[in-house]
């Protein structure tokens, strides 16, 4: 009955590093069948090979083996403004970008007035991009990219950029011409939440290889508990799954309540506190500390942030290994669960950063000390209000 | 796709530039003049009974647009970088585009030749529209090249530095700023045809002898048969590793 608009067997994709003596496997034996009209999500860690899968489907790479069958005219958007010529103008860059994309001049006449409107950066059309603030860089791009006519919709983490508002009206735009025009779109996301509203069916991919696809909140909740669980196996210190010079890593993160010294489960409304040991494997002492712990919720939104710099309090020369403690004497986190991304700066050099360095639980506390306790689990923030009449 | 690349380049080239487009129709007048100087002030050299500003200026247009379209399209792919990296486009469009940019410049070139032949007495006017297809010959044998060349300087970036260098030693050795009776006469009889091999020369040579009526060397179809060669074993040689691009760049 459905027909097909993309049809996946056996793809698997070899690249070589390092002039070809050794090779790894960004894809492995993937099969996967996307229906005409859907929006298909694709999830997973960094390097599991969606962006690889991604490159494949618009045609900028090939596959080692097996192939992929995409039925329909083909735009890809793994990057916004990719092609824009800093010195041209606005409305110059808008036939570059379309032509390249795949536009005919003519089609881009006819979208012009709607691509400018949807862009809001109609008073500076005329302005050379290089002028133009970063927000109205992107906002432009992906105004093209969304009046692409196309069977078949690439896109590729362009949503992270960009100000709320206006990720909020690509997502509408996005999901009504998927619904009004049969258009099916392929999208990776790192957002849960983005990634469960906007996709009728996901797919998890690690290490290259397909692990489940399905029912998009499944499968954003299979995802996150594996997350959960491997976050928990590997003590933090042994962890692979981490970026930067490394100069300096962390070794633990410990976030826990002072009262009752316990571990990675907090009271809302209570005191909570950080302790955070580090390592230096070559330095004798380290010149610069800059140290960030972010806060997101488990649907990967960001939340908040801890972090030295934030209140400007400088480590200098500290000794090459040690801990630095950071006391909330408030914890305004909502009852749920959230996850800490570490980042770690020597010298304003990106040391170590881990994704979901640590989990933890919010449990439900009496925050205004009203009496009232809040019991719903929706992973939010609580803020200080007086209300009058 | 190739217009809309063309446009780009055309349109950012002087951007932010003083003289502008005053830029196209300074810098042929100026190596003219240089060339002047050097070769027939210094150095005396004969132009075959021509006026020697006409007789440069009819070599140097077409060598200027042969050497632009290489030299441009040599990096075009390693510029975009960054598109092919992320978009589906037809990358043949970024060093072919080059040839349709550089036209401008052998336009001009062509309007200041004819204002330094309306100085000459005995010019064949009619033979002013041999420029054409000699300017045709000259783009396929530059991007020929330039496919080649930027198809190969992507997994061997030292074309970079080879490609100006080269350019520059070619432009001596080809007949622009002498005749090339002169370079016939240096080169024993039966090696005569190497010269051929470079394109430019033959292309030249037979510009200036329908011209000019100067005369020409048996060899010159060497030169257009190796220009066709270029530009099909090019195309050939780009189509056979587009797929590949994107992974190795």
């Amino acid at each position: 009955m459905t027909n097909k608009a993309i049809s996946i067997e056996g793809l698997s994709k070899e690249y070589s590093i390092s002039k070809g003596k050794d090779k790894f496997w960004a894809l492995k034996d993937i099969d996967l069948q996307i229906n005409a009209g859907k929006v298909m999500g694709l999830i997973g860690p960094n390097g599991a090979g969606k962006s690889t899968l991604l490159k494949i489907l618009g045609k900028i790479t090939y596959p080692t083996k097996g192939r992929a069958l995409l039925n329909g005219s083909i735009a890809s958007l793994l990057e916004v403004g990719t092609g824009f010529h800093p010195e041209l103008s606005g409305r110059e860059n808008i036939f570059l970008n379309g032509s390249i994309l795949g536009m005919s001049k003519s089609d881009i006449k006819k979208e012009m007035e709607e691509i400018v409107e949807f862009s809001g950066v109609g008073k500076f059309l005329d302005t050379p991009v290089k002028h133009y603030s970063s927000g109205m860089y992107v906002r432009l791009a992906f105004s093209v990219a969304a009046h692409l006519r196309s069977d078949i919709l690439l896109i590729d983490e362009v949503l992270a950029v960009g100000d709320a508002q206006f990720q909020k009206k690509c997502l509408a735009k996005m999901s009504s011409t998927t619904r009004d025009e049969n258009r099916t779109v392929v999208f990776v996301s790192h957002n849960m939440s983005i990634a469960r509203n906007l996709c009728d069916e996901i797919a998890y991919i690690e290490q290259g290889e397909l692990q489940m696809v399905g029912d998009s909140k499944k499968v954003t909740d299979h995802y996150l508990k594996t997350l959960h669980g491997k976050s928990l196996d590997q003590p933090l210190k042994d962890r692979k799954d981490r970026s930067g010079t490394g100069e300096v890593l962390f070794e633990e993160i410990d976030f826990f309540d002072p009262k009752t010294n316990r571990s990675k489960t907090l009271i809302c409304g209570e005191a909570a506190e950080f302790r955070v040991d580090y390592a230096s494997r070559n330095r004798e002492q380290i010149g610069d500390l800059v140290l960030h712990l972010n806060v997101f919720n488990d649907d990967g939104n960001y939340l908040a942030s801890f972090s030295n710099q934030l209140v400007n309090v400088p480590y200098k020369n500290l000794e090459a290994q040690g801990t630095v403690h950071c006391s909330i004497p408030k914890l305004s986190l909502m009852p749920g669960n959230y996850y800490i991304k570490a980042s770690l700066f020597v010298n304003g050099q990106r040391s170590d950063i881990v994704d979901r360095a640590i989990n933890f639980e919010v449990l439900e506390g009496d925050y205004f000390g009203s009496g009232s306790f809040y019991k719903k689990r929706v992973p939010g923030i609580f803020l200080e209000q007086h209300w009058r009449i | 796709m190739l217009l809309s690349f063309a446009t780009r380049d055309y349109k950012v080239r002087y951007a932010q530039t003083f003289l502008g487009y005053g830029w196209s129709l300074f810098q042929p007048i100026a190596s003219v003049a240089v060339l002047f100087l050097v070769f027939k002030k210094m150095m005396g050299i004969e132009s075959e009974g021509v006026g020697y500003l006409p007789f440069v200026m009819s070599g140097l247009l077409l060598w200027n647009y042969f050497n632009f379209v290489i030299s441009q399209s040599a990096s075009a792919l390693l510029n975009a970088q960054n598109m092919i990296r992320k978009i589906y486009f037809p990358k043949i469009c970024l060093p072919l585009s080059k040839a349709i940019v550089g036209l401008v410049a052998p336009l001009v070139g062509f309007l200041i030749l004819v204002i330094f032949l309306a100085q000459e007495s005995n010019t064949n006017w009619l033979g002013l529209l041999y420029f054409f297809p000699a300017l045709l010959v000259t783009s396929m044998a530059s991007m020929g090249l330039g496919l080649w060349t930027s198809a190969l300087s992507i997994r061997f970036r030292d074309l970079q530095q080879i490609i100006p260098f080269v350019l520059q030693i070619l432009f001596f050795l080809t007949p622009i700023a002498y005749s090339s009776q002169l370079a016939n006469s240096i080169v024993p009889k039966n090696l005569e045809f190497l010269l051929y091999l470079n394109p430019m020369t033959g292309i030249i040579e037979s510009f200036r002898s329908v011209l000019f009526a100067t005369p020409a060397s048996d060899f010159i179809w060497i030169s257009f048969v190796v220009s066709f060669a270029l530009f099909i074993s090019g195309l050939r040689y780009f189509q056979k590793i587009e797929m590949k691009i994107a992974d190795i760049i």
